[in-house]
């Protein structure tokens, strides 16, 4: 069986390398990206199985990006979002009341993983019985 | 006395009228009638404590005019104009002249049937009955008038200050509790990167480590934690200190905070070896607060007495109901070293610290209890402190039933 793809959305290198790490240790495939244009094509071509959207991203930020998402793809894609900004207009957007979760960086990675694990399990189950 | 000295002196030398700095006052009046126009005159131009130039129109249309050409301190209006009642245009002289607290004064003649009641309430600056008119009666009461105006411009003027001060440093605050999100939001950035490369060590990812290096790992990692907390406590520090913290009120049960508190801490007391005990009168009823800034309170509380007991030690905390003056009351008691009465004084300041030398277990930027007061002050609560050295420490806070401005409801 082929490997489950992450989209990891981060504008900070070192950021997307940790968590590259994490994952793919975890047995997930990585795919990467430091703004919305890039991943949107990553998602286009890649087919991730989840993506994780870092907020203040440079151009589209998550929230306009976890949007187009939501528009463009033919197929659900889970939405996770992560912020090292604790301003209300991050706390209180409609986007985050309505996520899946939310990361309040700095975090610790591995309950992240455990949540995609979750998540990615929750849906492949529902995939089966469908 | 010495000023009451110089007027003397000076009516001495002068003439009483120029003792103080006579008042010129430029004064329309509007009466239909030639009689007492001319009464008018005479009584003004007799006046010797102010100087008065008049000018005289005989209808409320011509008065109107006369406002939009020429500037006046005060108008003399009559009650009876021959184009209807004096009263019904002083919204629209005051318009006419561009002055909203222009002085009219209302005249009319004891035969004037409903004039008192109507003056009464209406915002002419004075009324007088033509009967009681006389240099001396004219004088007071315009000089009255037109100073009660003055002040009222200076106070719209004050008032008009006060506000724009008032938005410029409520821009000022937005702009500084910008400035600490980002500055926030920097310093967190790359923490993350550290935690997350120290744990995939720790983790073993990057290959097998020594148990002492996983041992050195881990203080950098909680070392990390820290850090984060105190970026957080600093831009909580500037939201509060801006005036800037916003409550998330929902229905909460006091008990299920401090139990959260205690819970959060666990490893801290073990570590610590120190016992907490939960106690909880049993009436405690459900209260509109915000769950995680009195999370907050109790977590930097108990903290605080972690830090400063010794191991062995004792801490209590204890939740009641006032019922009688509306309130729920917290308090943390530890066993520990205790304040000094000098040292009590200051614990709630932004800056304080226990200042005993000893950097390595007593860290912080010392704005926790700071913060603690303000998050209840917010809640309309009272935080304070009861301590001795060597004799352990009590800190107790209130919190209001109803939160202020609320209807009780549901209890």
């Amino acid at each position: 069986m082929s490997k489950l793809n992450v989209l990891i959305v981060d504008d900070d290198g070192p950021i997307l390398k940790a968590l590259s790490f994490r994952f793919q240790h975890s047995g997930f495939g990585v795919l990467c990206a430091k703004d919305g244009i890039s991943a949107l094509n990553l998602i286009a071509t890649e087919q991730p199985a989840i993506a994780i959207l870092d907020i203040n991203l440079p151009g589209i930020d998550g929230f306009s990006l976890g949007e187009k998402i939501k528009e463009m793809s033919n197929r659900v894609l889970p939405v996770l979002y992560m912020s090292a900004s604790k301003s209300d207009s991050v706390l209180d957007h409609p986007n985050l009341r309505d996520a899946l979760a939310f990361y309040e960086k700095p975090f610790n990675a591995k309950e992240l993983v455990l949540d995609v694990t979750s998540i990615l399990d929750g849906m492949a189950q529902v995939h089966s019985v469908g | 006395m010495v000023w009451r000295r110089y007027i003397l002196l000076a009516e001495q030398q002068v003439g009483p009228q120029y003792a103080l700095q006579q008042q010129n006052y430029r004064v329309l009046i509007v009466d239909g009638d030639a009689k007492d126009q001319h009464f008018y005159r005479v009584e003004l131009d007799a006046c010797e404590q102010a100087c008065f130039s008049t000018d005289f129109v005989g209808t409320g249309k011509l008065g109107l005019f006369q406002l939009t050409v020429e500037r006046y301190d005060c108008v003399l209006l009559n009650y009876l104009l021959p184009d209807g009642l004096g009263l019904a245009q002083v919204g629209k002289y005051r318009q006419a002249a561009n002055d909203l607290d222009l002085p009219i004064i209302l005249l009319a003649n004891a035969s004037d049937e409903g004039f008192a009641p109507q003056a009464l309430h209406s915002n002419v600056s004075d009324f007088l009955y033509k009967r009681h008119v006389n240099s001396h009666s004219l004088y007071l009461a315009i000089a009255n008038a037109v100073a009660k105006a003055s002040l009222r411009r200076i106070d719209g003027m004050r008032q008009v200050t006060i506000e724009t001060m008032n938005r410029e440093l409520l821009q000022k605050n937005r702009e500084i509790e910008a400035f600490y999100q980002s500055v926030s939001h920097e310093l967190k950035t790359p923490l993350t990167a550290i935690r997350e490369y120290t744990s995939l060590v720790i983790d073993g990812i990057a290959g097998v480590i020594p148990p002492k290096v996983e041992d050195f790992l881990n203080v950098s990692l909680e070392c990390t934690d820290r850090l984060a907390k105190l970026v957080d406590n600093l831009l909580d520090a500037a939201t509060i200190e801006g005036g800037m913290l916003t409550l998330d009120r929902q229905h909460c049960y006091l008990p299920e905070i401090a139990e959260r508190a205690v819970g959060l801490l666990e490893e801290l007391r073990q570590q610590a070896k120190i016992e907490i005990q939960l106690k909880v009168s049993n009436d405690i009823p459900i209260v509109e607060l915000d769950f995680d800034r009195i999370l907050q309170v109790f977590v930097n509380l108990l903290s605080n007495a972690l830090k400063f007991t010794d191991p062995g030690g004792f801490i209590e905390v204890s939740l009641g109901v006032d019922r009688q003056r509306s309130l729920v009351t917290a308090s943390v008691r530890d066993n520990g070293r205790g304040i000094s009465e000098e040292d009590l004084l200051l614990v709630f300041d932004k800056l304080y610290q226990a200042g005993d030398g000893d950097v390595i277990n007593h860290t912080g930027l010392g704005i926790g209890l700071h913060l603690c007061r303000n998050i209840v002050s917010t809640h309309g609560g009272e935080l304070w402190a009861t301590s001795a050295l060597n004799e352990g420490s009590l800190f107790e806070f209130t919190l209001p039933l109803v939160p202020p401005g609320a209807e009780l409801t549901s209890v």
